[in-house]
């Protein structure tokens, strides 16, 4: 083979190795900003009350200096020295009469003012991490909190944003979600290899379309029992109530028919024929499911859901961007290239089947 | 010569095996078995190549 033609024919193979692997790599070394994992106590009561907050890869050189609870336009600060140790950040409060009775029993977002040692400030923050019961209201009417300029003027080195309740797991970004752009995008190939069958009537076609097929709902599976995975540790349930699941499970459900028909029928043109039409027909029938209807529906846990366009500045800042797009084109190419291998062991299979015929 | 800088850089594997709380260690485990992964395919898609050409119909 002339060395023009194996670079053209293998070249995306070998770009889909190295983008999984860099992507890989950068999405499991790339350290998490700072943040706070959790406070305790969840309910603040009495009078004084202490508040730990746990705090995460926090650089040595920067400080706890202010505590902060704030609901809409009520704020406290803590009173007091800071206790730092081994990641737990703890003050007290002493909330008072000051701010009206609505300041009590409601949420507060607690603030984490960090300071380097050249001044420069930088807060992490729980939101709605912590209540506030009344039983905390000293009875003080004179106001504590002294006017502060909450500057933010230092930034933290390059890293993947720290959220609250996705922490470290927001890396699953890289890995649990390639996995479904891989599926949509091998069904969207099938569709094309199933026209290319019907215009054409190359029996090749079709088994391009079957192969791809089946690498999807691969990479389907692989993305329920990794969502599951993800899901149990931030949502609480391995399989929780949401639009987009259902859809998934119902669009698998309507593949693994497709497997169903196919099997059943022996003679290949027929077999072809039906099969193409069916995956034609599917298609845009589980880009409703998994797309379209979660779009619809208010009450969805997925990013990008529930009325939204698609991924909000929020959902996806620039370091996320950098290895979640990269990821997804290299696990395209890499399942691509499994189907395309198992496309070529079933032309085989079918020819040595017609030999023996 | 030589020892010297293979055991340094043994060390340096070393240190950064079990630094993050031994976090790498877990990360270069996965990064090895997909790299274990690649290599296999490479070698199955040459495998089929080489039946392809055998029996070119």
């Amino acid at each position: 083979m002339k060395i023009n033609t194996f670079i053209r024919k293998q070249a995306w193979k070998a770009l889909g190795l190295i983008l999984v692997l860099t992507t890989l790599t950068a999405g499991l070394f790339i350290p998490l900003k700072p943040g706070i994992l959790d406070v305790a106590p969840q309910k603040l009561s009495g009078t004084n009350p202490q508040l730990k907050a746990y705090v995460y890869n926090v650089p040595e050189a920067w400080q706890a200096r202010q505590l902060l609870l704030q609901s809409g336009p009520i704020q406290w600060l803590n009173q007091g020295e800071i206790q730092s140790e081994n990641g737990q950040v703890s003050a007290s409060f002493a909330p008072n009469a000051s701010q009206g009775n609505n300041a009590f029993n409601r949420l507060y977002t607690v603030f984490i003012r960090l300071e380097n040692d050249q001044a420069q400030s930088n807060w992490i923050s729980l939101p709605d991490a912590v209540w506030l019961d009344s039983s905390c209201n000293n009875g003080d009417t004179t106001a504590q909190l002294a006017a502060n300029s909450y500057n933010q003027d230092g930034d933290w080195t390059t890293g993947f944003p720290h959220r609250p309740i996705l922490n470290e797991s927001i890396r699953n970004q890289f890995f649990h979600v390639p996995m479904w752009f891989a599926m949509m995008f091998l069904l969207l190939f099938s569709v094309i290899y199933a026209i290319r069958y019907l215009s054409k009537g190359r029996l090749d076609d079709d088994l391009r379309a079957d192969a791809l097929i089946r690498v999807a709902l691969l990479a389907g599976i692989i993305g329920c029992v990794t969502g599951s995975a993800w899901a149990r540790a931030t949502w609480g349930s391995w399989w929780p109530r949401d639009p987009k699941l259902n859809g998934v499970a119902l669009g698998m459900i309507m593949y693994f028919a497709y497997l169903l028909l196919r099997s059943t029928l022996k003679d290949p043109m027929q077999r072809a024929r039906l099969s193409s039409v069916y995956g034609i027909f599917v298609f845009p029938l589980f880009i409703a499911l998994i797309w379209i209807m979660p779009k619809l529906s208010s009450n969805t846990l997925h990013p990008g859901s529930g009325g939204t366009v698609g991924f909000k500045k929020y959902d996806l800042d620039d370091t996320l961007k950098l290895v979640f797009y990269p990821a997804v084109i290299g696990w395209i190419l890499v399942y691509t290239w499994i189907a395309q291998l198992l496309y070529r062991i079933n032309r085989i299979a079918q020819k040595s089947e017609n030999h023996d015929a | 010569m030589m020892p010297n800088l293979l055991q340094s850089l043994s060390e340096a594997a070393v240190g950064f095996l079990v630094s993050e709380a031994k976090f790498n260690a877990t990360a270069t485990v996965l990064v090895l078995i997909f790299l274990g992964i690649a290599l296999y395919l490479i070698r199955l898609d040459r495998k089929i190549s080489a039946i392809e050409k055998e029996d070119p119909s």
